[in-house]
């Protein structure tokens, strides 16, 4: 049964058959990663770790002090003005040191940082403003008078006393992020309250560690190479080398585990490309409510069970299929209906009805046509939603407390360490699962009706291959394994048939993973190849 | 909690030297709460009307800007039919360094320049953009019925 699926490729597929050491001594490498992390390169050939990187809090802080460090040399500017430049820009030291060097006075203007000695508002201080004269101990805000060394002012001479400044700076810190960009509290100036201002005004921890952790979500969420792991409570951060175009997904795997689209930070969905995913979602939701006024208005034939739609008022019903007339509200027979039951449910008024409905018929067919063609496509995609929901549930119980592996290896005499394939096997049926589902949500966005032609032909053609490929797999590791699950079955089973099942689920592994690999590829960069080869003629 | 030296010298200074067409002055059960008149300013719809409004300074002013809504009904595309101004020094653009007689001259500012541009109240705004005329003599209307109290 091996041979049938594996005849795609030639040469490195025969390994599976026979030469086990092989992949041995392949797992074995891996022991120590065996069911405690997800490792991203096994996986259906997608999140590839080489474009991305998962760091944590500690190394992106690491990463921003370096990059503020280096632009500070660069400018001639403390880390603090680097800082706020930098984040004024989202980081993009480029576009910075462009603008920078092209007109630093604007740029100092809109960031709010001044030339020095240039905006130095001498004596200008809020206190002239409370009192009409110039009294340098007397705080603007409070109106009290405090000895000189109390007093406080940035480089533009606006002077208020500490106490002041300090509840200024706490009050912006509880306001959110937007005190990274707070500016003096004389309201006519324009200058930057600095992060080395912010640290020397305010004392309390808690707001202290607030405030850094605004630069750090800054400098996270305003890059556009750094997004947060998007599991719940996980605060990775991944690094994407080469941003991919705003619609071309792209795969990423936190060290957490986690998967998902570095692209729009939702579930991997390729071959679907990003607004693809978000308005099938946004057409599932709405599709729901005609899929339930389908199954409101529809009912099965008391005879043969198949679902009929009402169409009209008229409660006489005809089955499509098996010619049974009954009555829509009693479902009993037809026949069993008369004269004694009234005009209600005259045939003579569903006749009329029909004829001055012809217009009104036409749309409903029409509606019913593309709806039937977004049915084809979504219970595939759900089907396969479910499939991959099932495959993760293997999935745990082969960490869970029922630990299906131990039991495995216990039966067969197997050491765990040479088991990492099932586990191996169980991944790529989910990974594969899920690209299967948004296959089928690229069918329906790049394949209307006829135009698709051969394309479309072919695009089912490789899917196919696939998913039977896929459907090979799955049986193997869900019901195949069974066999060296239960004790009372392992009695008998020898060394030679576990080895079998062994070849039969990594050599399928192998294989799936091929297939899907091809079906990504071909979808994401053949189209047009695919186009000049085939044409939709 | 005693009251802030700093609310105690606005209000002396209200009381002693009021600025042109503003009357402020606390209520006596809470100092933080203001009794407010503006006077129409002259050459706008508002003329001849005078306005009152209720001034409110929370728990952290000055830090937090004072709470001001007009209590006289007026037609104007800044102000909504609660009373509630759009002004951004009560906003984001609130400064510690701001006081009451900034805000209520602001509050007078705004009535003789009108900003439809950035509405608050849209019906009234729209009126404002689409047919300014019209809308000058719905504020005068109003001016007359509400705020002209001799009656
Ligand atoms: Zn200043
Ligand atoms: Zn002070
Ligand atoms: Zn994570
Ligand atoms: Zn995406
Ligand atoms: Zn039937
Ligand atoms: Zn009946």
């Amino acid at each position: 049964m091996l041979s049938a699926v594996s005849v795609s490729s030639g040469g490195e597929d025969d390994s599976f058959d026979s030469e086990e050491d092989l992949m041995f001594s392949d797992l074995s490498s891996e022991e120590d990663t065996l069911m405690t992390t997800e490792d991203a390169e096994h996986i259906a050939g997608s999140a590839r770790k080489s474009v991305f990187e998962c760091l944590d809090e500690a190394s992106v802080s690491r990463k921003a002090e370096a990059l503020v460090v280096q632009t500070s040399s660069l400018l001639s500017l403390s880390t603090h003005e680097a800082k706020a430049l930098l984040r004024f820009y989202k980081w993009d030291e480029n576009r910075l040191n462009d603008e920078w060097f092209s007109e630093e006075a604007k740029v100092r203007d809109k960031v709010g940082l001044l030339l020095e000695d240039r905006d130095k508002a001498s004596g200008e201080g809020t206190s002239t403003s409370a009192q009409g004269a110039v009294d340098p101990s007397l705080c603007g805000i409070c109106f009290e008078n405090f000895p000189e060394d109390d007093m406080f002012a940035m480089e533009c001479g606006h002077g208020f006393c500490r106490s002041c400044w300090n509840s200024y700076s706490q009050t912006a810190i509880d306001e959110g992020p937007s005190c990274l960009q707070l500016r003096c509290i004389q309201p006519s100036c324009n200058k930057l309250v600095t992060e080395d201002v912010m640290l020397s005004l305010v004392q309390d921890a808690a707001r202290r560690d607030k405030y850094k952790q605004f630069w750090l979500r800054s400098f996270v969420e305003e890059s556009r190479k750094l997004k947060w792991c998007t599991a719940p409570g996980c605060s990775m951060v991944l690094k994407c080398f080469d941003c991919p175009a705003s619609d071309t997904p792209l795969d990423v795997r936190c060290d957490c585990g986690h998967l998902f689209c570095f692209t729009c930070g939702e579930e991997t969905h390729r071959p679907a490309t990003c607004s693809m995913r978000e308005k099938w979602v946004i057409k599932n939701s709405a599709e729901s409510e005609n899929l339930n006024w389908i199954l409101a208005n529809s009912k099965p034939c008391p005879k043969c069970k198949r679902p009929i739609e009402k169409n009209y008022g008229c409660m006489h019903m005809t089955c499509a299929v098996c010619k049974h007339e009954f009555c829509w509200l009693c479902l009993g027979a037809w026949s069993e209906h008369g004269e004694r039951t009234g005009g209600f449910y005259s045939c003579n008024k569903y006749k009329s009805k029909d004829k001055s409905r012809g217009a009104d018929r036409k749309r409903r067919d029409f509606a019913r046509a593309s709806l039937e063609r977004y049915m084809h496509y979504f219970e595939r995609w759900n089907a396969n939603k479910a499939s991959c929901s099932k495959a993760r549930e293997t999935l745990d119980r082969f960490r869970g407390l029922e630990d299906l592996l131990t039991q495995v290896s216990t039966n067969t005499r197997t050491p765990m360490s040479q088991l990492a394939f099932i586990p191996e096997a169980c991944k790529q049926v989910i990974e594969c699962r899920k690209t299967l589902m948004w296959t089928y949500t690229y069918g329906y966005y790049n394949f209307d009706k006829e135009k698709a032609g051969n394309m479309k032909e072919f695009f089912e053609f490789l899917q196919g291959d696939a998913e039977y490929s896929l459907e090979l797999l799955h049986n193997c590791v869900e019901v195949d394994l069974h066999k060296f699950v239960d004790a009372e079955n392992c009695g008998d089973v020898s060394k030679g048939e576990f080895n079998e099942f062994r070849s039969k689920l990594t050599g399928l592994t192998k294989v799936t993973r091929d297939y899907f690999e091809k079906l990504v590829f071909e979808l994401e960069n053949g189209l047009e190849e695919i186009k000049a080869r085939y044409g939709s003629v | 909690m005693a009251l802030p030296k700093r609310i105690i010298k606005e209000t002396q200074r209200l009381l002693a030297e009021p600025a042109p067409g503003i009357s402020a002055s606390p209520s006596e059960e809470n100092a933080r709460y203001f009794n407010v008149m503006i006077i129409g300013p002259s050459t706008s719809p508002y003329e001849g009307g005078v306005y009152k409004l209720e001034l409110y300074l929370p728990e952290d002013y000055p830090m937090a800007a004072p709470k001001v809504r007009f209590l006289t009904k007026i037609y104007h595309p800044n102000i909504d039919k609660l009373g509630r101004i759009c002004l951004d020094i009560l906003k984001d653009k609130w400064s510690p360094a701001l006081q009451i007689r900034t805000v209520l001259l602001s509050i007078q500012a705004l009535l003789s320049s009108p900003n439809p541009d950035d509405p608050l109240d849209e019906n009234v705004a729209r009126q404002w953009r689409e047919d300014e005329n019209s809308a000058i003599n719905t504020a005068k209307d109003w001016t007359r019925i509400y705020a002209m109290q001799d009656n």
